[in-house]
């Protein structure tokens, strides 16, 4: 009896033993959807597309094209001539403020000066060039209080039987050790739910509502930035990551480091780039070369159109794409995008919370129309069973899409929750510039930021309320047309809102 | 024994999970560095704008002239709303009457309206527009006015409204940025004005979120060739340079990535004040979603 109990024991042990992290599959980037309705030339040309400038999770490309912190350390060759790339002296000249030795084991390197300055090609066995990419393999600083003078290992120790080599003073830069961090990083808490290629389908997504952000059509709902892009900026996905996001799966990270935090960012703003730059491909190819083509015409003549598309188009409209995203990323980079109100937050008072009450109510603001009279997200804009984004199918659920195809709710404004933050200036950007990706619009361009200011301390004083506040000795306050402030108005009602 | 058991069961699924698979955390990946210039794309240009403007092209230019018919449709659309009994803001939406459901818009006598027909890219030879005007796009009890419009990058439509209620415009185009934005009741002015700076490969979603049944198609194109059906199914590109053009055809409704012509459909344009008149462009209703 006992022995059974043992081997029961032991099963899950034997289990993990023979299944276990064997199987332990390599980490993939998914290619797009759009990908899959089109012929195989067109799908491979995106994945070829997308893996020559940006790799896979094992090997990532930093490519300097895209406004992101790699992370970079120069340095210059303290060896004479001659000096093998296998055990290289060397002095670095820039660092960063947080790194350690260690980390480097991986990075890219490049020559800015010298022999290998420049395009490094080498000639493989059947003759043919191919372009030399080097790597940190390992970095022993000489000393251990200064990590800025040491021993490099550079892989490959290529074939080039160029003489000498390196030469002393030779600069070259280190790129991608903090771009590893963010990798590792986010592999380490951010994968689960967002997914290897940020497709906000990780192992756990399914089970999450609301889903997690899919970050690869660039869209982020709570930005302190405003048209035309409406690209977070560091500080609001650093803002997102460090506090979560209340009323979601989202959790707060505050026990990270900065740098940590940093560098997570950094990796999803690449993500991010990845997938609108894929998306973008795709999209070029939707209408000509879907795999419907093949039931009209034959594959010759699909094949014919898609060599000319690519020899004479798809460059021009691939170059137009990356240029697009990444005007958009730098855009966001500048101050002047950082949505601000020109006047200060009106202190809260009964009036400004009535006005603001008013205008949630009225035609003017529309708040109610999806948010309802009650603000309890169930206006009227959510009855209708609606098409399913892309088809002419109902949905089975009544309400509105969001741009990734979930049907979402207006907020809930009674509990007090707010996802995007719960400042006055947050709430103020919300309702200014609207909510990327939702049906959320930008404000009326006719309401002034003192309206909208009266619409913030009214949201803010919903959850507290037990009815609308007292409104009836407010001068100027006429209930009109409006038959639910009428109606209000008879209502007992107390302000509990006022601190 | 058995709790010492379960222990050990425990034990092991507490390691398991501490463990960890590592989703790939534990990997050390390898950074190649890659220049910005993308040698490939620079040397290439940018051929996907291609206007090559000089001059007249030695045919001259011609107008095409033609017409779209779905045979055999049958269907009988329900409206959206019906007159007075709209679901939302009933004074205003639907008040004056139905809200068709502007899916298919089909003649008596099967003339298909709001089929967009353009050239995928700027022809060699073809005349840039010169001064751009200003176009709108309306909404009245409701509905968008018009359901389908093409305009070129850099012309503006101002988004105006009759309605004495809110709406707001949310635009889904691929190659531009998105927007949406709320139009004030009765905005006769144009608060809001759409300006859009690359032209788009097919017309892309105007919805309004605050009355989920309005819907529109619009298509930008970085050349001033493309049209739209009208009520009769008619279309009309003017000033295209004589010779071969292959359109794209596109409707909304169109089964499979709402293409009505593989490659497009290959037309000869004479030159000359004379309208090269293409014989009636059907379609089985086959092609269109139910």
């Amino acid at each position: 009896m006992v022995s059974d109990r043992y081997i029961f024991a032991l099963f899950p042990l034997i289990l993990f033993a023979i299944c276990g992290c064997v199987e332990n599959p390599t980490a993939e980037f998914v290619s797009t959807e759009l990908s899959q309705d089109l012929v195989r030339q067109a799908s491979r040309a995106i994945d070829d597309t997308i893996d020559e400038r940006f790799g896979d999770p094992q090997n990532l490309v930093a490519w300097l094209k895209l406004p992101v912190n790699f992370g970079e350390i120069k340095g210059e060759v303290l060896d004479g001539v001659g000096a093998s790339l296998s055990s290289v002296k060397v002095r670095f000249t820039e660092t960063p403020d947080d790194w350690t030795p260690e980390e480097l084991k991986g990075a890219g390197l490049q020559w800015l000066s010298g022999n290998f300055a420049g395009p490094i090609t080498g000639v493989d066995k059947r003759g043919r060039e191919f372009p030399i990419a080097f790597h940190i393999d390992g970095y022993k600083p000489e000393k251990p209080d200064n990590p800025n003078a040491g021993t490099l290992s550079i892989d490959p120790s290529p074939n080039i039987d160029q003489q000498p080599a390196l030469q002393k003073g030779d600069q070259f830069v280190i790129v991608g050790h903090t771009f590893r961090r963010g990798r590792k990083l986010y592999m380490r808490y951010c994968m689960h739910c967002h997914g290897v290629s940020g497709d906000g389908n990780g192992p756990t997504a399914k089970y999450l509502n609301p889903r997690p952000r899919d970050y690869r059509p660039g869209l982020f709902k709570f930005t302190s930035t405003g048209v035309p892009n409406h690209k977070p900026n560091r500080d609001d996905l650093r803002r997102i990551v460090k506090l979560g996001i209340p009323g979601t799966y989202m959790p707060s990270f505050m026990l990270l480091k900065v740098q940590e935090a940093d560098d997570i960012v950094e990796y999803v703003r690449w993500l991010s780039m990845r997938g609108q730059i894929e998306d973008r491909v795709a999209n070029e190819f939707k209408l000509d070369f879907s795999k419907g083509r093949l039931k009209e015409d034959s594959r010759d003549e699909v094949q014919e159109e898609f060599d000319t598309f690519m020899a004479e188009d798809f460059s021009g409209y691939l170059n137009d794409g990356i240029e697009f995203v990444v005007a958009a990323w730098n855009n966001v980079a500048d101050a002047q995008n950082v949505v601000n109100p020109s006047e200060p937050h009106t202190p809260s008072s009964t009036e400004s919370i009535a006005r603001g009450r008013k205008l949630f109510l009225g035609q003017d603001a529309g708040c109610s129309k999806c948010h309802g009279v009650s603000a309890k997200g169930n206006g009227p804009a959510n009855i209708d069973f609606n098409d399913i984004p892309g088809t002419t199918t109902k949905s089975d659920k009544p309400g509105l899409f969001d741009n990734w195809g979930n049907i979402i709710k207006p907020r809930n404004l009674t509990t007090g929750i707010y996802r995007g933050g719960r400042r006055p200036l947050d709430l103020y950007r919300r309702i200014k510039v609207g909510i990327k990706g939702t049906p959320m619009p930008s404000a009326n361009v006719k309401l002034k930021d003192s309206d909208i200011w009266d619409l913030v301390n009214y949201v803010l004083s919903v959850p507290f309320q037990d009815g609308p506040p007292d409104t009836s000795k407010l001068a100027g306050h006429s209930s009109g047309k409006n038959s639910v402030a009428a109606k209000d108005k008879a209502s007992s009602s107390r302000d509990k809102a006022g601190g | 024994m058995n709790k010492i058991a379960i222990t050990i069961v425990l034990a092991g699924f507490v390691t398991t999970l501490a463990g960890g698979c590592g989703g790939g955390a534990s990997t050390e990946p390898t950074v190649t560095i890659k220049s910005a210039t993308d040698s490939k794309v620079d040397q290439d240009g940018v051929p996907g704008k291609e206007t090559t403007t000089g001059g007249t092209p030695a045919g001259g230019y011609g107008t095409l002239k033609g017409q779209v018919i779905i045979e055999g449709w049958n269907t009988k659309l329900t409206p959206l709303a019906v007159k007075g009994k709209a679901n939302k803001d009933p004074t205003v939406c639907a008040a004056e009457g139905d809200i068709p459901d502007q899916r298919m818009v089909v003649g008596a006598n099967g003339e298909l309206a709001n089929v967009f027909i353009y050239l995928r890219k700027m022809p060699k030879g073809g005349k840039p527009s010169g001064e751009l005007p200003v176009k709108d796009f309306d909404q009245k009890g409701c509905i968008f006015l018009p359901h389908a419009m093409v305009y070129q990058t850099g012309q503006v439509v101002r988004v105006l409204s009759g309605d004495a209620v809110p709406h707001n415009t949310k635009t889904d185009p691929k190659r531009n940025s998105g927007e949406n934005f709320q139009v004030p009741a009765n905005d006769r002015d144009g608060a809001n004005k759409i300006n859009l700076a690359s032209g788009e490969q097919a017309p892309f979603l105007v919805q309004c979120s605050f009355h989920s049944w309005m819907k529109a198609w619009h298509l930008v194109l970085d050349h001033p060739y493309g049209a739209v059906t009208k009520k009769d199914g008619t279309f009309e590109i003017p000033n295209l340079p004589a010779g071969k053009h292959k359109f794209r055809i596109w409707h909304e409704n169109a089964n499979d990535s709402n293409r009505l012509l593989d490659g497009g459909r290959e037309i000869t344009i004479e030159a000359g004040d004379a309208p090269t008149e293409i014989p009636t462009i059907k379609y089985s209703s086959a092609l269109f979603r139910p």
